[in-house]
């Protein structure tokens, strides 16, 4: 295309077919980006301002907002110590989580590819701890993980360590717990589907090549596999940290935040502002202050994404 | 990074013999990592499962049994006698029918619109569109749900679907725009040249291409259906009109009540609502490989 | 009920950026057809059931048919409350009441600190002109539970379910025969605070057992403060007693030096499921409300290795059994058109049979009323343990404040670090944060 454009630019009539063109994407685009824009507005836009207005009172659902200006915001800054040390569990569980998890399911997924019997069962066979709901796999995760009379500890007194992590119950081994717990019910779920579907459309002629030119598995990996990856790497990364970021459920129905605040999550914390306490309003500003902060990051992400992320069609 | 794709450093010839026996010890190692993977990995589905036959005695016990004493089949009995489980799974398997229908059509239209159109301002909608997966939903929920109940939307499906019918989500949307930003542009630019329409090059040209991603999809859309909670929790009152996912708390022990715990119902419930999810995800595989086959994805 | 309006019309103009882009999308739905019928002569009753309690046991649609039976032109709908957590459905409460679709017989349990919070935003109402028009005897139900219905001088409501906290120790019996001890008497107060120490130590094995279990929640720390005579905060609910008192200081030392200094209680988190542990034989007192020990009796399997005991504790100088009296209600809300048919259904759950019903059909240990006592005595003796614990017992006292959730997770949390044999704090700096965070929580706006 871009050849061909720049043929057209010199015989002269480039203008008037880029402007039409562009009436043309401008159409096309914004015809079929309706649904959506019909949706953001309705069910995101107008919820989303009255919600940032929120976080400028006092409200509690039941009566009407009280205007404060900026005291939530520095309340938020100044007076709530569970501000800066939630933020800090947050990023230390997304921090460690979110790359594992993602190099774990991009491993997992290279070994289901392979052109091997039975696969499709233990594709299956991995997907299930993201199946099971996740009230089973607590009751399952606390039996394993238990101080004392825990399978886990009981193996690593047997191999020699004499006091051995009280996971859940320690404010030091609260958060790796929730990580293991994470990564065991993330590792072969959703991440790694979409790893498939990423794998799945590199072309086989690529892999035909590197085969006649004798490559090693190694070397396909490293320079067919993964560069062409990178645009699902990066996908999984992106949204990998949204969400490990937002982590929530995990620590919400295995520790309530516990012991000693250990796995109160940004998430956590703003919830229970929001549906417990009620102060609506402070909630709101917890959330948009969070919101900005992942905005920045993802931002930030996909301005390095430029070095590293290679499209193969374009 | 192309330029290493291109031409890979050749090595010396080997045997075929050789080639043989080293394919083999690479078959052997595989299996035996993904063996090793998978009984990890599917310890929940039977743990669920021989739970779900346990008595409550055997579940609240302290060091929790692998196996039930006498399996109580009675259990998943329980599970449909006592509350209206089968018609809450009805419920489930409707909401999807709704949703995967919309979240394919209008989740592939956006993301068409995203990846392969240049208009003013799509940047700007585009970290927009993002943005709207980075704030917490916690906040939003309330002026939704006023929304909702001043438009006569409870005790609908409205709320829990009309979201799949305006784009999908975020998530669904990213998904679909990467996937067809990896697929060449050069076989749009040639229907366009033909003189097709761009509704035609979805439908005819990108959209059969997408059929590992759109089952990628369909499968997220129901599990995200299927095991949501929130929603269904706050938007619905009628016990007709209950999801599964919903149903399921009823067999949550209240703590403090001191009746007799029902975590042996609670468990047999879960196996329930796991198995069509098991099923469905292992027939869709066969689509999902089948759709990488037919996708003509060569170059 | 100006307030109500005046925001329900706020919302309705915030969000109409929202209501103008779906209604693009959205078919209006159908005018409902019944509302046609409004004014004509026999106007049917319609109520709306919101509630968590006895869900899936029969009993609530038990009591609706009976109900409706005696009233055929009163529909009841009930609906239930699936939260994954009590506090969850309290949410979609407060969410519904903001949408103006919150059902007209409700329950803010005075015991989940909601009552005083309902009250204060017009949620519930009153319901002494009920009273006073139906001649209703409010003797029928004990007066302590009777009481925590009550809000600067008027009735809210009338009791579901009631007890007396963590107010006692659940004993394995097994282990003291093991032991050549004589199996306390669970009824006698006769067990010192000394004797309890004594037998932390005494019946703990590493990595075997633990003696006893004490958890971190509000309910436990104010029994252990009472226990030393004192309490977590005054009557008023405006002021943390830890530091002031020292008897509740004292309370707290001993727990410090059995769970971080001497190492033999239980870390946060090493038994989750105390009642499982006892049954197995891994524990021998377990802290927790005399209803517990019902439970732990109906799981023992193997009498070799468990068998149900209990330890109430020693009356206090005052005469007061260390306790704290809490209990649930049922409610009608604000702003209804026939609150007596409410009132009436009320009567009808909170009743004899009714209560009875809760007890024995929902499994709930509601012993709110004296005329069910001998029913339930005889449905299983163990219920006799823990009346002098309900006739003697002490009121729990709320934040003055109405900030009843954040009062509890600050006493649960940084109970969590005072106790913390893992990474030890000294004791006055834990204890101080202990009062301090208390103390904040307290000196909050009302909520």
């Amino acid at each position: 295309m871009a050849t061909l454009t720049s043929r057209l630019r010199l015989s002269g009539v480039s203008e008037m077919l880029t402007t039409s063109r562009q009436r043309r994407e401008n159409f096309y685009g914004y015809l079929f980006l309706t649904p959506w824009l019909i949706g953001f507005f309705g069910l995101f836009i107008g919820p989303g301002l009255f919600s940032l207005y929120l976080s400028f009172t006092k409200y509690d659902v039941l009566s009407s907002p009280i205007w404060i200006g900026l005291e939530n915001y520095t309340k938020m800054f100044f007076e709530d110590p569970l501000f800066y040390t939630s933020l800090g569990r947050t990023f230390y569980y997304a921090g460690v989580g979110v790359p594992l998890g993602v190099v774990g399911s991009m491993f997992l997924a290279i070994l289901l590819n392979a052109k091997l019997r039975g696969l499709a069962t233990y594709r299956t066979l991995f997907f299930m701890p993201s199946l099971v709901p996740i009230v089973a796999s607590v009751v399952l995760w606390k039996w394993l993980l238990h101080a004392d009379f825990g399978i886990i500890n009981q193996w690593l007194m047997d191999l020699g360590w004499s006091d051995p992590p009280g996971w859940f119950g320690d404010r030091r081994w609260a958060i790796p717990s929730l990580i293991m717990m994470g990564l065991w019910q993330g590792l072969g779920g959703t991440r790694m589907i979409i790893f498939l579907a990423g794998l799945q459309g590199i072309p086989e002629s690529l892999y035909e090549a590197a085969s006649i030119d004798g490559a090693s598995p190694i070397h396909k990996l490293r320079h067919v596999t993964i560069p062409l990856l990178t645009p699902t790497i990066f996908f999984n990364m992106v949204l990998g940290i949204i969400g490990g970021l937002q982590v929530f459920t995990a620590a919400f129905v295995a520790t309530e935040g516990g012991p000693g605040f250990a796995t109160t999550f940004y998430s956590l914390h703003l919830y229970r502002h929001a549906f417990d306490y009620w102060n609506m309003g402070y909630a709101a500003s917890l959330a948009w202050f969070f919101a900005f902060v992942i905005v920045s990051l993802t931002i930030w992400q996909l301005r390095l994404s430029r070095r590293w992320v290679f499209y193969y069609g374009s | 990074m192309a330029a290493t794709i291109e031409r890979l450093p050749s090595t010396e010839l080997r045997s075929d013999v050789y080639r043989r026996g080293r394919n083999r010890i690479q078959r052997a190692v595989t299996y035996i990592l993904l063996t090793a993977a998978a009984l990890m990995f599917a310890f929940p589905l039977f743990w669920t499962v021989s739970s779900s036959l346990q008595t409550w005695k055997e579940l609240r016990s302290f060091e929790p049994h692998l196996f039930p004493a006498i399996p109580q089949w009675g259990n998943y009995a329980m599970v449909f006698s006592s509350v209206p489980f089968a018609r809450w799974m009805g419920n489930s398997f409707l909401i999807t029918a709704i949703t995967i229908p919309g979240v394919i059509i209008t989740g592939s239209l956006t993301a068409y619109s995203f990846a392969r159109f240049n208009y003013i301002g799509k940047e700007i909608w585009f970290v927009l569109m993002l943005g709207t997966m980075m704030i917490p939903s916690q906040v939003t929920l309330i002026p939704q749900y006023v929304l909702f109940f001043n438009l006569k939307l409870i005790n609908t499906y409205v709320p829990l679907t009309i979201g799949s019918w305006l784009g999908g989500g975020a998530f669904m949307i990213f998904l679909l725009r990467q996937f067809i930003m990896s697929i060449p542009r050069d076989l749009d630019e040639a229907a366009l040249m033909d003189g097709a329409s761009p509704i035609r090059i979805l439908w005819g040209v990108l959209l059969p291409l997408m059929k590992p991603a759109l089952t990628t999809v369909a499968i997220l859309q129901f599990l995200g259906d299927w095991n949501e909670f929130f929603g269904p929790f706050i938007y619905l009152n009628k016990v007709d009109l209950f999801t599964a996912a919903v149903g399921l708390r009823f067999f949550q022990n209240i703590p403090l009540e001191s009746r007799d715990p029902r975590d042996h119902l609670l468990m047999a419930a879960a196996a329930i609502m796991t198995i069509p999810v098991i099923t469905l995800f292992a027939a869709a595989q066969r689509y999902f490989i089948q759709g990488v086959v037919l996708s003509g994805l060569k170059i | 009920m100006r307030n109500h309006v005046s925001r329900r019309s706020f919302l309705q103009g915030a969000l109409a950026v929202s209501a103008g882009a779906l209604a693009a999308c959205v078919a209006p739905a159908a005018p409902e057809g019944d509302m046609a019928d409004e004014g004509a002569a026999m106007e049917p009753v319609h109520l709306r059931w919101d509630t968590f309690r006895g869900i899936g046991s029969g009993w609530n649609e038990e009591r609706i048919e009976t109900f409706t039976e005696m009233h055929s032109d009163v529909t009841i709908e009930l609906r239930p409350l699936a939260g994954s957590g009590q506090q969850d459905n309290y949410a979609k409460m407060y969410a519904a009441q903001a949408a103006g679709d919150l059902g007209e017989i409700i329950a803010f349990d005075p015991s989940h600190y909601h009552f005083w919070r309902a009250i204060n935003k017009d949620i519930i109402m009153p319901i002494d002109e009920l009273v006073a028009a139906d001649g209703t005897d409010l003797g029928q139900w004990f007066e302590h539970f009777l009481g925590l219905q009550y809000y600067q001088g008027q009735l809210y409501g009338f009791p579901s379910w009631g007890w007396a906290g963590f107010d006692t120790l659940v004993t394995n019996a097994v282990h003291f025969e093991e032991a050549g001890l004589d199996v306390p008497d669970p009824v006698a107060r006769d067990v010192s605070i000394d004797t309890i120490h004594e037998w932390a130590h005494s019946f703990y094995v590493e990595g075997e057992r633990f003696g006893l279990n004490i958890s971190h929640n509000e309910a436990t720390v104010v029994v252990l403060c009472r226990l030393f005579g004192s309490s977590l905060i005054n009557e008023d609910g405006t002021q943390c007693l830890l530091l002031d008192d020292p008897n509740a200081t004292e309370a707290m030392r001993w727990a410090y030096d059995l769970g971080v200094v001497d190492q033999v209680l239980p870390a946060p988190g090493d038994i989750d499921n105390a009642g499982g542990a006892l049954v197995a034989g891994l524990l021998t007192l377990n802290w927790c409300g005399s209803l517990c020990v019902r439970n732990f009796n109906n799981q023992i399997e193997d009498e070799g290795v468990a068998k149900a005991s209990q330890i109430l504790f020693p009356e206090r100088e005052d005469g007061r059994f260390p306790s704290q009296l809490r209990g649930g209600t049922w409610n009608l809300r604000t702003d209804q058109d026939h609150a007596d048919v409410g009132y009436q259904f009320l009567l009808h759950i909170a009743g004899h049979d009714g209560s009875l019903d809760f007890n024995l059909v929902a499994r709930n240990f509601a012993m709110v009323r004296p005329d069910v006592v001998d029913s339930l005595i005889e449905d299983d003796p163990i219920h006799e343990w823990f009346i002098s614990s309900l006739e003697n017992g002490i009121p729990a006292h709320a934040p003055a404040n109405s900030r009843g959730r954040e009062y509890t997770s600050a006493v649960q949390q940084w109970t969590d670090l005072l106790l913390d044999p893992n990474q030890p704090v000294e004791f006055e700096q834990g204890l101080q944060d202990l009062h301090d965070n208390i103390q904040a929580v307290l000196d909050m706006d009302p909520a």
